[in-house]
């Protein structure tokens, strides 16, 4: 288990090597020049030459790449062309609001989405079923600006409930994880339903009906486990999604998050930070996936095995 | 010959299990009548799709989640009857007073909990034992059913065991309630022909000890020889013919049984082919008006065509649902 781990960690770094070149390369093809940005409309084109100069700019984007590689070893993901702080004091003073909102909104809609799943799964075109699966394809349909926009316009302008805007407080996070998590947890709700009717069908549930069990035992105890099998890798997916989803979700409600701040960097082409974000984003999907696999032996002792 | 006088553990009377499919209704067990003596092993014989298992799963009540439905009949339990009673009350019944073990042992034990669980839970379940006690008692029946290192086989999961121990631990999960009735689902098909022998041999032993009657399902006459006393053969959801065990294998009645015993190879009889019977098992959806069998059987007349045989009577309570055996055997109706 323990060299399996250390496999799986090892081939994290091949894969953020891929993507940081990728994206190092595709960030310097928007249109736009960020020189001119900084320099400001009145700037003559010499200061804007003078700025490219001291922002390194004029590099070849090999070397640019190279320079950003090294400072990246020592921990440094350059400065923001935008505000001239370090990039990594930027994203650390929003990184744990975007983890906050996102764990919150995984939370919940892995709860719900789970539970929806299982009873509509096992009250298959019942009305229990049919509840469920409308809730779900509605949180799949409603795109999530709608949704945020309908929430603030009821819970926060005209009930006052919550604050619009902000991320104060577990009260700020209601609102953001609500629109965030709605479509998330509809597509693990379809997920669970449909493990658990597969599962439902299996010979080694007949045998435990055979045995006399509740029915309750049977579908927490035997059917389940084995459904949460196939759910988990769907999970993980969708925590990736979310940490890159909350980019509108971040909008629409002013959060002070990750997903917000590129929305800023790439209207500024802000490169530094553009790409440290890419890059963290990814880092979280690889992190993520890897806990899944482990998750995944978990749940089936037939990998832990091996 | 052993002779079993006792009653009947298990009566099935006039069963009529439909399924009610997307493109109509399926009978799968149309009027059957069985009985179970106290002590005895009956083997129930027929094709694919005669109704065998469908017969046993109204007994067992594991019908529920299939399009299945008992639309007639009476299945009795030591004289109570078990159709027409709460589903709390079945449930109380499966795994305490029937048990049952299935065809596939690869696929009937559920892959992500350990062995010992999932013998221990009927236990549990049907029992006050504590999880210690329940625990002890698993690791007595494994012993029992010769399986080395039960103790630490407890803390093993399906997927690292072969499909003899597999079935061995099917039948142990059945068993461990010790059940008045023990319905056996084609145990022995999926399995490689020595280690059936161990199963069916395994069967007998328990059968002994436990002292349970058993409703053993089968395609195999050569397997109802060793091990049944009894035989019903099925055809088409109805019983075609049924018997001691001798009686249907020296002096069958019904063609179809007579059929199928000639498409068993025997051993010092060369022939150039091995008799079959012609033709297949008749679609639900058009089923002959008179004999179900009828389309396949060489001694056909015009009385098949029209009319259902009812049950036929011989000595030993041997009876045959033919018209041959009202012409030329002269049985009673």
């Amino acid at each position: 288990m323990f060299r399996y781990f250390l496999k799986r960690t090892l081939a994290v770094i091949p894969t953020i090597l891929i993507v940081s070149v990728f994206v190092f390369m595709f960030v310097r093809f928007i249109p736009g020049d960020p020189a001119r940005r900084v320099a400001g409309p009145d700037a003559t084109l010499e200061d804007v030459e003078n700025i490219r100069e001291t922002l390194g700019l004029n590099k070849s984007i090999p070397e640019q790449y190279k320079d950003y590689m090294l400072g990246l070893m020592k921990g440094d993901m350059g400065t923001s062309l935008k505000t001239q702080r370090p990039v990594t004091y930027e994203i650390g003073q929003r990184y744990m609001n975007t983890v906050r909102l996102t764990v919150v909104s995984l939370l919940w809609s892995v709860i719900a989405g789970v539970l929806i799943g299982v009873f509509s799964g096992k009250n298959r075109s019942k009305w229990q079923d049919y509840t469920g699966m409308t809730l779900a394809v509605s949180g799949i349909s409603v795109p999530s600006f709608w949704l945020g926009l309908m929430l603030i316009s009821v819970f926060a302008v005209n009930l006052k409930w919550f604050p619009t805007v902000g991320s104060e407080g577990l009260k700020s996070l209601v609102l953001p994880s609500i629109t965030l998590g709605a479509s998330v947890a509809a597509i693990i709700a379809r997920f669970t339903r449909s493990s658990i009717i597969e599962i439902l069908k299996e010979d080694y549930i007949r045998t435990a009906r055979a045995k006399g069990l509740r029915e309750n035992k049977v579908v927490w105890k035997h059917v389940f486990r084995n459904s949460m099998i196939a759910v988990v890798t769907v999970v993980g997916l969708q925590f990736g999604f979310l940490l890159g989803g909350s980019v509108v979700t971040e909008s629409v409600f002013a959060f002070p998050g990750l997903g917000s701040l590129l929305i800023d960097s790439v209207n500024f082409r802000d490169y530094p930070m553009i790409q440290s974000l890419i890059l963290i984003f990814s880092l979280h999907f690889v992190v993520i996936n890897l806990v899944i696999d482990l998750l995944y032996a978990g749940l089936n002792p037939e990998i832990q095995m091996q | 010959m052993k002779k079993v006088e006792n009653k009947n553990i298990l009566e099935i009377k006039d069963l009529h299990t439909y399924f009610y499919t997307d493109n109509g209704i399926v009978k799968a067990v149309d009027g059957v009548d069985i009985n179970l003596k106290e002590g005895s092993t009956l083997g129930i014989v027929g094709e694919s799709g005669s109704g065998k298992s469908v017969t046993a799963l109204s007994v067992m009540n594991l019908l529920e989640g299939t399009k299945g439905k008992i639309v007639k009949g009476e299945i009795l339990l030591d004289g109570k009857d078990i159709v027409n009673i709460s589903k709390e009350e079945k449930r109380k019944l499966k795994g305490s007073q029937i048990g049952m073990i299935f065809q596939e042992p690869m696929t009937s034990l559920n892959p992500v909990l350990k062995i010992g669980d999932q013998i221990m839970e009927g236990l549990l379940q049907h029992s006050d034992m504590s999880k210690q006690e329940a625990k002890e008692k698993t690791i007595k029946i494994l012993e029992q059913i010769s399986i080395p290192r039960a103790d630490k086989i407890i803390n093993e999961y399906p997927f690292q065991l072969s499909g003899g121990m597999r079935q061995r631990i099917m039948i142990a999960m059945a068993l461990v309630c010790n059940p008045k009735i023990l319905i056996a689902d084609e145990p022995t098909t999926a399995l490689d022909v020595t280690i059936q022998a161990q199963i069916l041999e395994l069967i007998l032993e328990l059968k002994k000890i436990i002292g349970m009657s058993i409703m053993f399902i089968t395609h195999d006459l050569g397997v109802v020889a060793e091990v049944c006393d009894e035989v019903v053969v099925m055809y088409c959801g109805r019983v075609v013919e049924s018997g001691d065990v001798f009686t249907i294998f020296e002096d069958p009645q019904h063609p179809y049984t007579k059929g199928l015993l000639e498409s068993i190879p025997k051993l010092g009889v060369e022939v150039e082919r091995l008799d079959s019977i012609p033709g297949n098992v008749p679609n639900p959806k058009f089923m002959p008006k008179g004999c179900k069998f009828e389309p396949r059987c060489k001694y056909s007349m015009d009385i098949c065509k029209e009319e259902e045989p009812p049950f036929f009577t011989f000595d030993n309570e041997h009876k045959s649902r033919c018209w041959l055996c009202k012409k030329e055997y002269g049985g009673e109706l």
